[in-house]
């Protein structure tokens, strides 16, 4: 006989009823006996619809056909919802809260590119009260992404030092680069190693901190109606993002950019409160650090300007 | 199950209040141990700019505060040493709630409302004090 699965709409051969696995998505689909007790009152499911052509796709995390959208009233299965079970909700696990079942590396992927690339309808969909599997994403992403940042900074340290003595002999002491110089020779091999330990356990707080800075200025443009456990969850999962910072020189710059993207569209969907009120939680903190970042580029920007124009110091800035 | 193991057990789970308690505990150590202020770093915005950011001091006030040193913690940032002292004792309090398996009263939407614009206010409030007491 053929079922097909209430979560990704397609269907499969079967001989046998009970519980069933649905070879495409893994979804847990009943199959109750033709000769199984009437069903509870109340509980009577509509007839099923008809079956989708092959391909058709469905609501699961796999993208949608076009004119595809879903069916109205409860899940469509093979018969009524059995006694005493739920009918499965709209929400669904990401497939990292899966990954005992899917794979972890496979979950792993499949859940940054959902995250990264369709923010806001993975987030919407998302169930957020498994925000322990987005702290862990979030944390995981971030160390690795750490990691390859800090083994790029260890072997470019010299050159980063040869630049910035170039810089102050270009701003004539008009700018203080020494506690940068300070900060790239402090970078010996000792350190590289306590940050490269360091690094799990600051991901995972940095993941929480984040979030509650977050949440903080969320409720107080009254937008966090589905509570702490939602805005962790798109902090968590939309981290995964940082993994990007393994690229060298601009990883950490774009990283940080798309990142705000994906959080003011997650907070959006994810807390129900729309983008507005989700861009101004993000972009606040946002903003302070960027300010930070172009500091520091600002620096040796003023000072790339003096050194092309020649003049061994750059044209007056006020500062 | 074996009663031992039952006992040991937590009667309570360790939720999103008990992660932020350790990160606070862990947030003391951190400002008492190791030698924060030797470390070569100087906030990049005020090393531009010469005027100190809204968070500029916070290292200094939990530093100074977790050596018991309030006066130096509050001159170096109000809200870094408010925050310091508060953080701790939530971290201590929680700890206390969860040994003894007891729920910590959490504030209700409005009050956590006004919480979070009380801070927002008292951030600006710090940065002026910063920006102020940095040209004086």
């Amino acid at each position: 006989m053929r079922a097909r699965c209430f979560r990704c709409q397609e269907t499969f051969e079967t001989d046998a009823f009970g519980t069933q696995v649905c070879p495409k998505c893994g979804a847990e689909v009943y199959l109750p006996e033709p000769g199984a007790g009437p069903p509870v009152p109340g509980t009577q499911a509509p007839p099923p619809a008809p079956i989708p052509p092959a391909g058709a796709g469905g609501p699961g995390w796999g993208a949608p056909p076009a004119g595809w959208s879903p069916p109205a009233g409860p899940p469509p299965g093979w018969g009524p919802v059995p006694p005493g079970a739920v009918p499965p909700p709209v929400e669904q696990s990401a497939p990292f809260a899966e990954r005992a079942r899917r794979g972890f590396f496979h979950s792993f992927a499949e859940t940054w590119k959902l995250a990264a690339v369709e923010p806001a309808r993975f987030f919407r969909q998302v169930r957020v009260s498994e925000s322990r599997s987005a702290v862990l994403f979030g944390a995981l992403a971030l160390t690795l992404g750490n990691w390859a940042a800090l083994v790029f900074s260890y072997l470019t340290a010299n050159a980063t030092v040869n630049l910035v003595g170039q810089i102050t002999r270009r701003v004539d002491g008009r700018v203080d680069t020494l506690p940068l110089t300070q900060l790239i020779q402090g970078l010996t091999l000792r350190s590289f190693i306590g940050q490269a330990i360091a690094t799990p356990l600051l991901a995972f707080i940095a993941v929480y901190l984040t979030a509650a800075v977050f949440h903080l200025l969320l409720l107080v443009v009254r937008g966090a109606p589905r509570g702490f456990d939602a805005t962790l969850t798109v902090v968590g999962y939309a981290s995964g993002i940082f993994l990007i910072r393994a690229l060298p020189v601009c990883g950490g710059l774009i990283a940080m950019v798309w990142f705000a993207v994906a959080a003011i569209q997650g907070l959006g969907e994810a807390q129900r409160s729309g983008s507005g009120k989700a861009a101004f939680a993000v972009l606040l903190p946002v903003l302070l650090a960027f300010l930070c970042f172009c500091g520091v580029l600002g620096m040796i920007g003023i000072a790339g300007v003096g050194g092309l124009r020649g003049a061994g110091a750059p044209p007056s800035t006020g500062i | 199950m074996n009663p031992r193991t039952e006992a040991l057990r937590p009667a309570r789970a360790f939720g999103h209040a008990e992660v932020f308690a350790a990160i606070f505990a862990l947030s003391f150590l951190a400002a008492r141990l190791p030698p924060l202020l030797g470390l070569p770093y100087a906030c990049p915005f005020k090393a531009l700019t010469g005027v100190p950011c809204a968070t500029c001091g916070m290292t200094h006030a939990f530093v100074y505060l977790a050596h018991g040193e309030l006066r130096a913690a509050l001159a170096a940032s109000p809200l870094g040493a408010l925050l310091a002292g508060a953080a701790w004792l939530f971290a201590a309090a929680d700890a206390a709630f969860f040994a003894l398996a007891l729920t910590p009263p959490l504030p209700g939407p409005r009050t956590a409302r006004a919480l979070a614009i009380a801070g927002l206010i008292a951030l600006l409030a710090n940065w002026a004090f910063l920006v102020v007491a940095n040209r004086t």
